[in-house]
């Protein structure tokens, strides 16, 4: 919306996250970095089925690390098995990361547009699979 | 004085083993109603003498323990260890008081185990160097100091909810903010909107802060800078290379209720020098520096080496909300607030907290 960066543009990315307006705003935030958001789940069970479909042809995943109690990590195995590039959105700060995933990049809730924007040229951008 | 002059006078020797006798029945005799379980042992281990409190405690007749090595009353996996102590004690022995020696168990008649405190006082005797121990069961005191930790560490777990959730808020409606602003097109709102949405996520920041050090009674403000001030060069599409921003903090904690307006009132100024300090591609730093000046006393300064305020921008009565917001936050910190317009820009803020 704000910025657009053209290393991001045509990105299909999903999005898992529980909190319904702060998904409604990444999905504003992404699709003005010019990003296609070809989902929004907040739920492990709706972001599996998600992750799970290949005709979605995902470049990328943002994901919640806690979704109403539930955490986010068997949709992260999930995409990393399958190649897809993820990164987390966590309130719950770095430290409160599982140990097999605290190498994926993750970005402190709250967090602004230039933030996210940032994050993802740095994780997603050079994993471009079309 | 009449027993001291009887100690002057020498007694026949048929009372000096009555005078005995006597004395040693009286030692018995507090020995043995002693609200401790007590046991004194030969210099080799051997029990020589215990109290009615120590039959009950570790559930033996006093017979099956006359005798017997005091091994018998630790657990088999501690005895190389009571070995061991009991070798440094007579190396140096002296009173060892209860307490003075943590982690001890004591190994009852039916095989159960306790926790015990437990005491030595060295008695020097015709035969050698008795030992005196004194014993304490320590299973309601350990099991009341598990009951309150469990209760504190529940506390602190309530309360990291409570911090996480009054930030997962803030950034609800800095979301609804955001979403506002991606329905206009009016620049001169956007911006508006942009600023509130950086002065809520300042607000969250203080509490990702405190849910994250797990100290819920003051912010680690350094802490906080750190994370503040890269996020509002980006918001205002400064490039880090022109303007650079320095957070200098001494290791400063502050209580929540001086963090909050403490957070804004940067959150503002740094904002200020964003928008105003640095135009037409003018290069320069941004610093913020933060320490105690004495124990109750805290000195905080934003400054830039940007073109100044100008001297028609009013301070106290301010038409800018970021300026009077600036104002009225340094008086509810009850600081003294200094202001250098130029050469460097320099706001300075000193105030007290509780130490």
């Amino acid at each position: 919306m704000m910025t657009q960066a053209a290393s991001l543009h045509g990105l299909r990315l999903l999005v898992v996250e529980d909190e319904t307006l702060v998904a409604m705003m990444l999905e504003v935030m992404l699709e003005g970095f010019g990003c296609d958001v070809v989902g929004v789940a907040g739920t492990v069970k709706r972001g599996l089925a998600y992750a799970s479909d290949e005709s979605l042809n995902l470049d990328g995943a943002i994901l919640d690390v806690n979704l109403g109690g539930e955490e986010v990590y068997p949709i992260a195995q999930r995409l990393t098995d399958r190649g897809v590039p993820i990164v987390f959105c966590t309130g719950y700060g770095l430290k409160g990361l599982s140990p097999s995933f605290a190498h994926i990049p993750t970005l402190a809730k709250p967090y602004l547009a230039e933030d996210l924007e940032g994050l993802l040229l740095s994780a997603l951008a050079s994993h471009r699979s079309h | 004085m009449s027993r001291h002059g009887q100690a002057l006078k020498k007694p026949p020797p048929a009372n000096i083993e009555l005078a005995l006798e006597k004395s040693e029945a009286r030692f018995r005799g507090v020995v043995e109603s002693a609200p401790y379980a007590m046991v004194m042992t030969s210099s080799d281990s051997v029990i020589e003498m215990v109290n009615a409190e120590a039959e009950r405690l570790f559930g033996y007749d006093r017979s099956e323990l006359l005798g017997r090595s005091f091994e018998m009353l630790t657990p088999e996996r501690v005895r190389e260890e009571r070995r061991e102590q009991r070798r440094a004690f007579y190396a140096n022995p002296g009173p060892r008081p209860i307490g003075s020696r943590p982690g001890e168990w004591g190994l009852r008649k039916d095989g159960t185990e306790f926790p015990m405190e437990l005491g030595l006082n060295p008695l020097e005797t015709e035969d050698g160097i008795k030992v005196l121990s004194a014993i304490v069961d320590i299973s309601d005191r350990r099991r009341q100091e598990e009951h309150i930790n469990a209760a504190l560490k529940e506390k602190e777990l309530l309360l990291g909810e409570v911090h996480h959730r009054v930030k997962n808020n803030l950034q609800v409606i800095q979301s609804l903010l955001y979403l506002q602003s991606s329905k206009t097109r009016d620049e001169s709102v956007i911006r508006i909107l942009t600023e509130s949405q950086n002065r809520i996520k300042s607000m969250a920041l203080i509490y990702q802060t405190l849910y994250t050090s797990k100290d819920f009674s003051r912010v680690d403000f350094g802490m906080f800078l750190d994370s503040l001030a890269p996020s509002l060069v980006s918001s205002y599409s400064v490039d880090p290379g022109r303007v650079s921003l320095a957070v200098r903090t001494a290791a400063c904690f502050l209580p929540i209720d001086a963090a909050i307006p403490c957070g804004l009132i940067v959150n503002e100024l740094i904002s200020n020098a964003l928008k105003y300090g640095f135009p037409e591609g003018r290069r320069g730093q941004i610093e913020v520096e933060l320490a105690h000046a004495s124990d109750n006393q805290v000195v905080m300064s934003v400054s830039d080496n940007g073109v100044g305020l100008a001297e028609d921008v009013a301070l106290e009565n301010s038409k800018t909300l970021g300026l009077q917001l600036v104002t009225l936050l340094a008086e509810q910190l009850h600081a003294e607030m200094d202001v250098s317009r130029a050469n460097p820009t320099r706001f300075r803020f000193q105030f007290p907290v509780a130490s």
